[in-house]
């Protein structure tokens, strides 16, 4: 059904309110009949003792027939073989009772018949009783007056009952649309918060209805979405700032070779400059990529099986030569053969994210450790060193974009700031997590979890 | 002509050194917040160029620190920020002109050169005349520290007295100048906000610094 919830509540309503009083009113009027028979053969059994005692005690019978007659009853009595001995005028002669009736019935019997002229007949109820002298005594009653009585009865009925039940749908459809009256005035104030005051919120009303709990939850779900969107004006705030300070050196550095007299050293050391710029540049275009990717689940993760000590290897094989040149020692750790679950590009990307961290912090003859292992259905890959160690600053924000360990911009040491967010998309898309702390001996160390089980969000992916 | 250059960003700082050298100007180069308020303390620069994002703290703090210092060097803020509030606020603590990154050398240039031309004589952002303040950016009055709430009129007047604080002004000079243009009304009105004044900003201090000169206006007290 696609009519509006107010219409189908009435109508609900409406059809449940006219079963329920046209039964109260069927039943009304079935028993108002029952009660008015019963009322009629308790008067005509009363009214055949009298006769019957009447009758033996040798009263004369026309007396009686004729008092009987103003309240519409009658009498007739009837020889043991049927044929009529008095009877009121309003029977005639005509005896009530036909032949099987009188050989059939002991004791006694109610019937009811039609009586009077033919044009306008008159239902009555009667009751036949055997005197023990033999003879029958029948005494009657019209049932005209109960008839009255119940047509007056369905009469109000009808009028009644569609009325009542209109009222009361009409109230039942008033009701609804109380109800839903704060749901509509929710409904237009939600319709006019759009994203450029994202600080917006339903008022909520004072009850503590199912329409407040709406509003609550309608409201933590718009703090949620504001939330998201200040993170991403921010970041694109962020990267447009850091886009724009290697495109000012760019520019400076490019103007100033240009503005005349310089000689061919000057402009190839200007040169070397535009072009260090512009390999920042492509690099942290590349890492924006990157982000916006696994954050926003353009390109899919493709999990597969992996060997984890496989893993540990070949990433501790392509960082070798650069650890050599550092001084740095670089060991890979696995102490039994399990099994990894993970996209392998994109696993590499956060193990060399972080190796190239710790590369950048390391001392000369430090050493960095990349481990990995099993624990509680999880499988984790670790990468420690003794370094400097991340400032006790930076690691409550050290997974955000932009934010880098060492103050101010430190371009010239490496990043864009985006290295440790990307290995937090990635271990988001792979509903894993990361977590970096300081070891209390110094150095840095981040850990990488990932589920044990397939379980790859494939929503993000 | 000494520039003092508060740039972060080493490549950058240098660059700017260079071009600012072959333009003739002597430079001096802070790379945080704290040298360059030290730096701009102690010496007579004749403009500073100044970065808001530094390593210890922004750009805003330092304009801040270096008037409150009484340094009055011509500030030109740049900013890798497009935003406006950055800008508004920017103007707003004491800067005088800003540049967004990239931007054009001889542009850079060009502005330090007006900035210059107006010189650092002082120019406070907030107005003092005695214990009385007005800051028209947030648009607070306080009297000794205590605020005091104006309508907007009120405020207009109150500045446009400050501004010449000693000097007598006369009525035809506040409606010219705090009423628009095409106001008709006669100069009571005039009295009648001078009042309206002296209630709030006067008398609750037990102050008669808002004088009537008789047959030519009104005279703000100096001290």
């Amino acid at each position: 059904m696609h009519l509006p919830i107010r219409v189908r509540l009435t109508l609900i309503f409406f059809v449940l309110v006219a079963l329920l009083l046209s039964g109260v009113g069927l039943l009304l009027y079935l028993r108002l009949g029952a009660d008015l028979t019963n009322a009629i053969d308790a008067g005509l059994r009363s009214r055949s003792k009298t006769v019957i005692v009447g009758l033996r005690a040798g009263e004369k019978f026309n007396d009686k027939a004729a008092a009987a007659e103003f309240d519409q009853s009658f009498i007739q009595i009837l020889r043991s073989d049927g044929s009529v001995r008095d009877s009121s005028s309003a029977l005639g002669y005509e005896p009530a009772l036909d032949h099987r009736q009188v050989r059939s019935f002991k004791g006694s019997l109610f019937f009811e018949r039609r009586i009077g002229r033919p044009t306008e007949p008159v239902l009555a109820r009667f009751l036949a009783v055997r005197t023990p002298g033999g003879s029958i005594v029948v005494v009657g009653q019209s049932m005209e007056q109960r008839g009255q009585a119940l047509r007056r009865l369905l009469n109000l009925l009808v009028v009644a009952l569609p009325a009542s039940i209109l009222a009361v749908a009409f109230v039942g459809y008033l009701l609804t649309a109380a109800a839903l009256r704060p749901v509509e005035r929710m409904r237009e104030e939600a319709a006019a918060i759009s994203s450029t005051e994202p600080g917006r919120r339903l008022s909520i009303p004072k009850a503590r209805d199912e329409v407040r709990r709406l509003g609550t939850t309608l409201n933590a779900m718009l703090g949620r979405l504001e939330d998201a969107l200040t993170r991403e004006r921010r970041l694109v705030d962020d990267a447009s700032h850091e886009l724009r300070t290697p495109l000012a050196i760019l520019r400076t550095e490019l103007e100033l070779a240009l503005s005349g007299g310089r000689s061919t050293e000057e402009l190839e050391l200007a040169l070397h400059s535009a072009l260090e710029e512009s390999v920042h540049l492509d690099r942290l275009a590349e890492d924006l990529l990157v982000l916006a990717r696994t954050e926003h689940g353009v390109s899919s993760a493709n999990p597969e099986m992996m060997s984890l000590a496989d893993t540990v290897r070949e990433a501790c094989d392509r960082f070798a030569l650069r650890a050599q040149a550092a001084g740095v020692t670089l060991r890979g750790v696995v102490d039994e053969e399990p099994i990894l679950f993970a996209d392998p590009i994109r696993l590499r990307q956060a193990l060399d994210n972080l190796l190239e961290n710790s590369l950048r912090h390391s001392h000369l003859a430090g050493e960095i450790v990349l481990s990995g292992g099993h624990d509680d259905g999880q499988t984790w890959l670790k990468v420690s060193d003794d370094g400097d160690g991340f400032p006790d600053s930076f690691l409550a924000h050290a997974f955000e974009p932009f934010t880098r360990s060492d103050s101010g911009r430190g371009r010239d040491h490496g990043g864009a700031g985006l290295g440790l967010s990307i290995v937090r998309a990635i271990a988001d898309s792979h509903r894993g997590s990361v977590t970096a702390r300081n070891l209390p001996d110094g150095g840095a160390e981040v850990t990488l979890r990932f589920p044990r089980h397939p379980q790859v969000d494939l929503h993000r992916i | 002509m000494r520039i003092l250059v508060v740039e972060d960003e080493l490549k950058m700082a240098r660059l700017l050194k260079r071009g600012l050298e072959e333009a003739g100007y002597a430079v001096d180069i802070a790379s945080t917040a704290r040298d360059a308020v030290w730096l701009g303390t102690e010496n007579p620069y004749d403009a500073v160029s100044l970065d808001l994002m530094l390593p210890d703290e922004n750009g805003f703090e330092v304009c801040k620190r270096l008037r409150e210092n009484g340094q009055w060097a011509p500030v030109l803020m740049l900013t890798a920020r497009s935003g406006v509030t950055d800008r508004v606020r920017g103007l707003d603590v004491g800067a005088d002109d800003y540049l967004t990154k990239p931007f054009a050398f001889v542009e850079f240039l060009a502005r330090l050169r007006a900035l210059m031309r107006r010189g650092g004589a002082e120019r406070p952002v907030a107005l003092a005349v005695g214990d009385l303040t007005l800051d028209p950016a947030t648009r607070e009055v306080a009297r000794h520290g205590t605020p005091i709430e104006l309508s907007s009129r009120e405020f207009s007047l109150l500045e446009y007295f400050m501004r010449r604080a000693g000097e007598v002004v006369s009525r035809a000079q506040l409606i010219e100048h705090v009423w628009d243009f095409a106001y008709e009304g006669d100069s009571n009105v005039v009295d009648v906000y001078v009042r309206y004044l002296r209630q709030k900003v006067d008398r609750p201090f037990g102050k008669d610094s808002l004088m009537t000169v008789r047959g030519a206006g009104y005279r703000l007290r100096s001290q």
